[in-house]
């Protein structure tokens, strides 16, 4: 059936030297075409990344978090700004179009480092500003969105928490990117678990008091979401990004301007 | 054609497909197939890795040293399917993370080490490429037929479109969740392997041992 043809010199491809040879060689081309490979399709993963998180990818996020918003007027009534998470203030310089905040992570010049004692959401690094969502209704301040990253079980959790004009009741929350084991992890998609967060609070005394946490019981504090049974370290990975990017070192002074500024 | 090369492509296509008859790449099959568009695309992934890894493998079969030659062809693999993997999340982003981690899984696939070790090793370039592409083909076809079978059933559509009105969307049809989960994959690869084996009567296993007929009452 088939040819075999018949090995020869089977004393030679055995010596030390042609087998340190031949894999020297097989490793070099391999790591030569998969640099290669990654070097020339980064660029282009880039661009769809940023485009897969512009403006126009905002909008249906928002209507699978069943937000109160009319989808034919919302461009006209949504604010996006750059704000320096440090003061709290909005950063008018950098172009929001052209933002990019996963490239933002790992520039130097763009990000700090975050000591271990203030890393609840594991991220390492976190960058100096962060691009902010706030949906009008005519004047008033209705919705506010915010970005939030944190460690899972397995990967790296992006995604979106929306607050409601008084910047502590939680209006919605859903993760745009993870990498959680599916069928188990991914589970913090289901929308009958991102529903709890609905009308939860994020502040106690001060302080972002929101989180999720593993009852024996179904949780009845307006400051707790209750964890995915099975799902334990990934739901509480969300937990710890909201609580992360509520809190100081997070989005908590430019909210508390924000709430200054507008009644 | 020639007769051997024609039969190198076609045979694992039926005769000795890599998945209901060599019984290798289940796992994928089943987790891969809940609907058809990411059935395709692992297809498409599976046949480029093992043709391409079966030609390297053949090419330096000749200077192959005999203790390394395993991990050499897993670092072959490896980087073909990392490759694969990059090239899938630039132009395919969306069913690239539906299929996770299935692609990188193609690394650990019985299928391609079986045909590099089993094959490419002793045979010439462009028979390996054939039995290569055979045995991905016969991959892919499991996949196809199983996912258009689950994916009509769990979810009445097909590559997206609506082929059977659910009776949610007020149809007639109420979808079946077991063909949604894993063991509906089970059930119509089962099903399949049956089917193919039956047709073709291969793998049959012979008796062993058959008892010789007794013709006349032994007397004490």
């Amino acid at each position: 059936m088939t040819n075999k043809d018949t090995s020869t010199s089977n004393r030679n491809t055995d010596s030390i030297v042609n087998t340190i040879v031949i894999v020297l060689l097989v490793s070099l081309v391999c790591s030569v075409l998969v640099s290669t490979t990654a070097i020339l399709l980064k660029p282009i993963q880039q661009q769809n990344q940023l485009a897969r998180s512009s403006l126009n990818n905002i909008l249906p996020l928002m209507e699978a978090m069943q937000l109160d918003i009319d989808p034919e007027t919302i461009f006209g009534n949504m604010q996006v700004r750059i704000v320096d998470l440090e003061t709290g203030e909005y950063n008018n310089d950098i172009d929001v179009t052209s933002f990019d905040p996963r490239q933002a992570v790992q520039d130097p010049a763009l990000s700090i480092s975050i000591p271990e004692s203030e890393d609840i959401a594991g991220i390492g690094q976190r960058a100096k500003y962060a691009l902010v969502y706030l949906v009008r209704e005519g004047q008033a301040l209705k919705y506010i969105l915010l970005p939030i990253s944190g460690r899972g079980m397995w990967s790296t959790l992006y995604g979106y928490i929306v607050l409601e004009a008084d910047a502590d009741t939680i209006a919605a929350i859903k993760l745009v990117e993870h990498g959680e084991t599916p069928g188990i992890g991914d589970k913090v998609d289901d929308p009958a678990w991102l529903q709890q967060w609905r009308g939860k609070l994020a502040y106690e005394n001060g302080k972002a008091a929101i989180n999720v946490v593993k009852r024996r019981t179904a949780t009845t504090s307006p400051y707790e979401v209750d964890a995915i049974t099975g799902a334990t370290l990934t739901s509480q990975g969300v937990g710890r990004a909201v609580q992360y990017w509520l809190g100081e070192h997070g989005f908590q002074s430019y909210l508390a301007k924000l709430q200054e500024e507008s009644p | 054609m020639t007769g051997t090369n024609k039969q190198v492509l076609l045979d694992p296509l039926i005769n000795n497909n890599p998945v209901a008859l060599q019984a290798l790449g289940v796992c994928s099959a089943l987790a891969v197939t809940t609907s058809l568009l990411p059935a395709l695309l692992m297809s498409a992934s599976l046949i480029s890795v093992i043709v391409f890894a079966s030609v390297a493998v053949s090419l330096i079969r000749h200077h192959m040293p005999r203790n390394v030659r395993i991990i050499i062809q897993i670092t072959i693999i490896s980087s073909l399917v990392i490759i694969v993997d990059q090239v899938l999340k630039t132009y395919a982003y969306e069913t690239s993370k539906q299929l996770s981690v299935f692609v990188g899984l193609i690394i650990t696939n019985c299928i391609v080490l079986a045909r590099t070790e089993g094959f490419a090793m002793k045979n010439t370039v462009g028979l390996s490429f054939l039995d290569g592409l055979g045995n991905g083909l016969g991959y892919s076809a499991i996949l196809i037929v199983v996912a258009g079978v689950r994916e009509i059933l769990g979810a009445g559509s097909l590559l997206g479109y609506p082929v059977i009105t659910l009776v949610r969307d007020g149809g007639w049809y109420q979808a079946n969740s077991i063909m949604a989960m894993a063991p509906g994959g089970f059930f119509v690869i089962g099903l399949l392997i049956w089917l193919l084996r039956s047709k073709k009567d291969i793998a049959f296993e012979e008796e062993e041992y058959r008892a010789p007929v007794q013709t006349q009452a032994k007397t004490v």
